[in-house]
């Protein structure tokens, strides 16, 4: 039983992080309206900037050290992710649509070729993150890994209630407004570069965020968890729940824990012919079950009546 | 407004409930984790192989003597292992998520694998972590062991093996020049061309040049109009098979005036489908040698063909000898935990495998002889055993 | 003198197929205002195709050597191009026609998971493991002037291996080359004639300007997007069969860098352009190889980055590509 708890709450963090790094999304995508497909990069600067950090900690080093470097690297990671994302907000006043959508693949890709090029930063193979988080084995590891759990749970629901408030606050009306239509907008007094600003810093950072946490937890970064189809797969998602925070969330954990479920053939039913045939044809399944969905309902399964307006 | 939150509410039930469905359906464990029971010791064994993607030969043969070996010992009838696999598709990131799902799902004791030095590198200090053995029969990266003393490996390491590859370039052929042409996405690339670098340097050898690529490119033309106007005598291609097999293809005779070396990771009978033949004075490092007269090496050749139809390479022969070393081990262990099995691995010393003679030293590498065998268009001849 | 020509002829080459790709991608963005990110994977049917084709043993059914050869050829680049054709029709059908109308994002996601859904059916039915392109040769390369012309240093005999005798003939790089240019320059020349000088083509433009006015003249635009996407997916086939006769491998990943660099092709000499796709795609390929072939060592790592900086310097400074109109703001 214990190593299932264990494995169970890994997973929590892992879905917790991805939660995170949707709410991201959301922000760039259903409220700013700027169709990224390069939200990755900003997780990897908060990864990779955490990891740099965490490099600093000397060998038994004690703890209130650690945990100072522990929150350095937070705000360093969420500070240059969104460093990142202000650098895009300029094309984005210029560039539209599909041609955004483009640069900011460019970005995260160029990115990524200089990590994998760049000894220093472990090139391809990626690097180990030095733990400042304290590890343990045995019944001392559930505790640790369970606060870590309830810590990003909790983290992970702020962002997305932070989100949603966001999306009602002054900001969050005028970002929809300058969405929907730039143009009226404007002339209403609006200030589109400002506005751009805020949402395009938020959500980067919280891209940062989510790569920070996984730097810390996972123990290890790499360019490969950073590629375009791990990116382009939490859009979907964030698409799929009709791009609010809520129900990006929900979407996320179904999707998930289906995935998971399968892996495990865990819902008791999964054995024989049938079973063996789910579990290896699972990935297609999927992409083809969320290409359906999409197909039935492109505005998300939840679609706020907002985002029916032309886009 | 109302609808869609009711809608909400039942999503949120649905993903708990199937998070506590994941957490209570888990298979329980059904032989006895502790302890040694009675006269056969039964070991449930984790398979972490990569058995698709660019190293598919590598998991995939390893495996086929893995299976072998497992019969025969089951057949003894004093160990029974009881093998659970799953494929890692030479992705490290699936390798870690897989290392730690066969441990905290399938509850295994023991865990052979990850095949490639990449993945390795990655799931090893979660293999530390988790506290369970895992003895990989096929990665050779200098690094893979220093995790910890959970990892082990039955093969040789890269710095032995690019050592062994320059001292034949350098005194059995007698050959001054070489350029490198190293996979940067491929730690076990880098590593071996850098222990040649140093020992081809220090025997007097000189290295004209570098080049790169990345596992799975595909149009070689550019790099193989390059390396022929090279002024080496000898070009080491230490990649894998899938890459060095379409390279070869495209360079068709251009490349003749040049020696090939190249490491264990060229040995998979696709390298023959996919160069199309043509592979021109070419020498690996390897293993073992199929044609080796060595009975216990010609015993295992027939029985594998007999059963599998093909000849085995050297990772099916280090797949054989990892379930030999496990078994060894699991004999000698006080009791059946991970952490007893663990220490009798670390301790193996002088078993006789397919192989050679496999002993573990202080960093849990296995010290042996590498086997050099000329390529031929269509197969292998044994030229020469280089020891340490 | 003779290295740089060796190099050329190589970027061209690659340039070519990256053109070819992206003509496909192009027209199907003109036309339906669709990023296609599945087109790499047409690619990649085109090339499994063209391969189980060419592994047939027709040396069986034909007469001599030299028929079988340019049979087998003609008959693989065909079913290539057939495959690619059905698998783009049969996506466009299932996946894209109800999405096109709604948003872009939604079309876009949808291309990335047939995109995903395509690679994960590969590597069920073909298995991961990359397979190499049978042999197939010209029985005496020396007898076609066009590539003693293309490389002039490697005369080359054929090696006798094994029997089948299609595998026996081992095709000499120099000979795929020459393959390689023919095909290319028929498949290209084919995409032009379609899209200026058939009445198909001129529809298919006209639905790319303006779907309203093209609609009020009595082009109804399904049949043209149909058509557009059996046309890309066939000149995506096509490709991947050059790619597979010129390089070698085929599995089921093959399609995915390819897939980005013709896209980048597309982008760079404007979308909905035919001839700026070429252009681009050539350009691309020009870039790729004589960096490879000039530049140290170290910077090779970069190569798949280039096209990706290229793109990025071309939005920034010229959106619309070098011949494309100005597209994509407004939709």
């Amino acid at each position: 039983m214990e190593l299932i708890v264990d494995y169970t709450l890994t997973h929590l963090v892992y879905l917790s992080i991805l939660v995170i790094f949707a709410a991201g999304v959301v922000v760039l995508y259903g409220l700013a309206g700027v169709f990224t497909l390069g939200h990755q990069g900003f997780m990897a600067i908060g990864a990779y900037l955490a990891a740099g950090i965490a490099g600093l900690m000397p060998s038994g080093g004690s703890f209130g050290l650690a945990a100072a470097l522990l929150v350095a690297s937070v705000i360093v990671g969420v500070g240059g992710a969104a460093a990142g994302g202000l650098l895009l907000t300029g094309p984005s006043l210029r560039l539209g649509g599909d041609y955004m959508a483009l640069a900011t693949l460019a970005f995260s890709e160029i990115l990524l070729a200089v990590i994998r090029n760049t000894e220093a930063l472990g090139g391809m193979r990626g690097i180990d993150v030095v733990s400042l988080l304290p590890r343990a084995s045995g019944s001392a590891r559930l505790a640790i890994l369970g606060t870590y759990a309830l810590a990003s749970v909790a983290m992970a629901a702020g962002s997305v209630l932070a989100v949603r408030r966001l999306g009602c606050s002054r900001l969050g009306i005028a970002l929809r407004a300058l969405r929907d239509d730039e143009l009226a907008a404007r002339s209403m007094g609006l200030d589109n570069r400002q506005a751009r600003l805020i949402s395009f810093s938020l959500g980067a950072g919280l891209c940062g965020l989510a790569g920070c946490l996984y730097a810390h937890f996972s123990g290890h970064v790499s360019p490969r968890d950073f590629g375009f189809v791990q990116g382009a797969l939490v859009l979907l998602y964030v698409v799929l729940g009709g791009s609010t925070a809520v129900g990006t969330a929900c979407a996320i954990a179904v999707v998930y824990i289906l995935d998971e479920g399968l892996k495990l053939r865990c819902f008791g039913l999964l054995t024989g012919v049938l079973g063996d045939t789910l579990v290896n044809w699972k990935d297609a399944i999927l992409a083809g079950l969320l290409i359906a969905l999409l197909a039935w309902r492109p505005y998300g399964l939840l679609p706020a009546d907002r985002m029916r307006s032309k886009r | 407004m109302k609808g869609k939150s009711i809608l909400l509410r039942c999503m949120v039930t649905l993903g708990c409930g199937s998070l506590l469905v994941v957490a209570s359906c888990s298979k329980q464990p059904s032989g006895n984790g502790g302890k040694a029971s009675g006269t056969v010791r039964e070991v449930r064994l984790g398979g972490v192989l990569s058995l698709t993607g660019p190293a598919a030969t590598m998991g995939g043969e390893s495996l086929n003597g893995l299976k072998l070996a497992i019969e025969d010992i089951n057949a003894r009838g004093k160990v029974h292992l009881d093998l659970r696999l799953y494929d890692d598709k030479t992705d490290p990131n699936e390798a870690a998520k897989l290392i730690q799902q066969v441990v905290q799902v399938d509850r295994v004791q023991t865990i052979v694998g990850p095949s490639t030095s990449p993945n390795c590198l990655r799931a090893g200090r979660l293999i530390q972590d988790l506290a369970v053995p895992a003895m990989t029969p096929t990665a050779t990266n200098a690094g893979v062991t220093q995790s910890g003393e959970y990892m082990s490996r039955v093969c040789f390491i890269d710095p032995f093996q690019g050592e062994a590859l320059a001292r034949f370039a350098r005194k059995d052929l007698g050959l001054r020049s070489a350029e490198l042409i190293v996979d940067k996405a491929n730690d076990y690339s880098v590593g071996l061309a850098d222990s040649f670098r140093s020992t081809f340097k220090s025997l007097g050898g000189e290295i004209v040049g570098e080049m790169t690529y990345s596992t799975g490119d595909a149009d070689f033309a550019a790099l193989i109009a390059k390396a022929a106007r090279s002024e080496a005598q000898v070009l080491v291609i230490p990649g894998w098979y899938s890459d060095v097999g379409l390279m070869l293809r495209q360079a068709g005779r251009k490349w003749d005036k040049f020696t090939l070396l190249g490491g264990d990771a060229w040995d998979s009978p696709q390298l023959f489908e996919l160069s199309g033949g043509n592979i021109h004075n070419a020498y690996i490092s390897t293993h073992y040698a199929v044609d080796e007269p060595n009975p216990r090496v010609q015993e295992f050749v027939s029985r594998y063909v007999s059963v599998y139809k093909v000849k085995p390479g050297g990772f099916a022969a280090l797949g054989y000898d990892t379930g030999l070393a496990l078994e060894d081990a699991i004999l000698r262990a006080k009791n059946l935990t991970p952490a007893a099995i663990k220490d009798a691995i670390n301790s193996i010393r002088g078993l006789q495998g397919v192989t050679g003679e496999i002993t573990l030293n202080s960093n849990r590498d296995a010290v042996k002889p590498a086997t050099i065998v000329e390529v031929l268009p269509h197969g292998y001849r044994f030229k020469t055993r280089i020891s340490s | 003198m003779s290295y740089l020509w060796a190099q050329i002829v190589n970027g061209l080459m690659l340039g070519c197929m990256y053109g070819l790709i992206a003509v496909g991608f192009s027209l199907v963005y003109g036309v339906a205002r669709l990023m296609n990110f599945a087109h790499g994977e047409f690619f990649m049917a085109g090339a499994f195709g063209a391969l189980f084709t060419a592994e047939l043993p027709l040396w069986k059914w034909s007469g001599g050597a030299g028929a079988t050869v340019f049979g087998t050829l003609a008959l693989s680049a065909l079913a290539g191009a057939a495959s690619g054709a059905v698998v783009s029709v049969l996506v466009e059908r299932l996946a894209y026609r109800r999405v096109r109308r709604v948003s872009r994002t939604a079309t876009f996601l949808v291309a990335v998971g047939a995109s995903i859904l395509l690679q994960q059916i590969g590597f069920k039915v073909f298995t991961a493991s990359p397979r190499g392109f049978p042999d197939v040769c010209i029985p005496d390369p020396a007898a076609v002037p066009l590539i003693s012309w293309l490389e002039p240093s490697a005369g080359l005999p054929c090696n006798a291996l094994a029997t089948p005798p299609l595998r026996a003939m081992a095709l000499s790089p120099s000979g795929t080359s020459a393959v390689t240019f023919v095909v290319l320059a028929l498949a290209i020349s084919g995409a032009f004639f379609f899209v200026l000088r058939t009445d198909t083509g001129l529809a298919i433009r006209a639905v790319s300007i303006d779907e309203k006015s093209a609609r009020s003249i009595g082009i109804r635009p399904q049949p043209a997007i149909v058509m557009t996407f059996a046309v890309g997916g066939a000149l995506a086939g096509i490709a991947g069969f050059l790619w597979s006769l010129r390089y070698g491998g085929v599995q089921p990943l093959m399609g995915f860098i390819p897939g980005v660099k013709a896209f980048v092709a597309a982008v760079i000499g404007g979308v909905g352009s035919v001839t700026g796709a070429v252009l681009g795609g050539l350009l691309l390929g020009l870039l790729e190889t004589l960096s490879f072939a000039y530049l140290p060592g170290e910077v090779s790592g970069y190569k798949d980055a280039l096209a990706l900086l290229l793109l990025l310097v071309f939005l920034l400074i010229r959106p619309h590509g070098l011949l494309g109109r100005k597209l994509g703001e407004a939709a």
